[in-house]
């Protein structure tokens, strides 16, 4: 039998309206039980403390309160709701600087705009099936960003560099 | 949860948390009529994405006609890379990979120029006018001989300024 998500609930953080209609589209065609959507990161955070959510679609680039802020709070907050929330970023940031950011901060997987059914049911997959071990180090702590052999972690051994 | 240290004697964590999604959603992968699913949703709202990329196209030709006026303006220039910002994100998703490589290089053109002197609001304005183009003709997939000409157009101004530069 497929994948059933009748049962989770899914927050969509997008303040583009008409992307974020699309990304819910997106999660209602797969059947995605309840879709919880916020316009910043403020409005997400408080939301997903009243529910919370199964995983979450988060923008980068939002007003008051952006993406990086948020997933940074969902983190390391100590009244998050689930320090270990699978977040995908969706965002049109692609550079590696960017990318860099975004993985630095404790994202899980991370999705370049313009998104397709298959881009979205990929990194989906992801979360279900590829589960990331997470790592806590002085400086850092969310999904092991070492996970793909040649994936987007090309840096100095800062696991190495960090740490009590 | 698993301790280790690393070179240096530093220590790190390794927790491997429960998998509650896939708990929730089982096993089997996708159902294959999953994905045509999602793509009719995309359809569905191709049009309305058409409307919207056309009020966005006449908001980014004011925009980019502001910052001509105005070039040290941070304002229009933030808001011109907005609406582009917007559009690169989009315009792939329904079939427009033009609006999203025209947007993209406005977008980076933007990132990459300090300060936005005469030669440099000519890509600006160039790039504004072949989304514009884009919208207007509804030019989709790679556009046929009207694409190449605006890829062509566009890559021939950047590499004016570049070499005027």
């Amino acid at each position: 039998m497929a994948y059933q998500f009748g049962k989770i609930r899914v927050m969509v953080v997008e303040d583009n309206p008409h992307m974020r209609k699309l990304l819910k589209a997106l999660l209602a065609a797969i059947g995605v039980g309840e879709i919880v959507e916020a316009t910043d990161g403020g409005v997400a955070w408080m939301l997903m403390k009243q529910n919370p959510v199964d995983f979450a679609l988060i923008d980068w680039e939002m007003y008051p309160v952006n993406g990086l802020t948020l997933v940074r709070k969902i983190r390391t907050e100590p009244d998050s709701p689930n320090h270990f929330l699978p977040i995908i970023m969706v965002t049109g940031y692609t550079e590696r600087e960017r990318v860099m950011r975004a993985r630095d901060v404790g994202v899980t997987e991370f999705l370049a705009k313009p998104v397709s059914a298959q881009t979205l049911a990929q990194r989906i997959e992801e979360l279900i099936e590829r589960p990331r071990p997470y790592v806590r180090t002085r400086e850092y702590f969310g999904p092991c960003r070492r996970r793909k052999k040649g994936g987007i972690y090309i840096g100095p051994e800062r696991r190495a560099e960090l740490g009590a | 949860m698993t301790q280790g240290s690393a070179p240096g004697g530093k220590t790190f964590q390794v927790v491997n948390p429960p998998n509650l999604l896939k708990k929730k959603v089982g096993n089997g992968g996708f159902d294959p009529n999953a994905i045509k699913r999602m793509d009719g949703a995309i359809r569905e709202l191709k049009g309305e994405f058409e409307e919207q990329a056309k009020a966005a196209t006449a908001e980014l030709s004011a925009a980019t006609l502001a910052l001509l006026r105005a070039p040290n303006d941070q304002m229009q220039r933030q808001t011109v890379y907005m609406i582009a910002h917007e559009l690169r994100g989009q315009g792939g998703s329904y079939g427009y990979p033009l609006i999203t490589r025209f947007g993209d290089q406005l977008c980076r053109y933007l990132d990459a120029a300090e300060l936005l002197d005469a030669k440099a609001l000519v890509v600006v304005k160039a790039a504004a006018d072949a989304i514009a183009v884009v919208i207007a003709n509804r030019v989709s997939g790679d556009g046929g001989e009207t694409g190449r000409q605006l890829v062509g157009m566009l890559d021939q101004v950047v590499a004016q300024v570049k070499g005027e530069g």
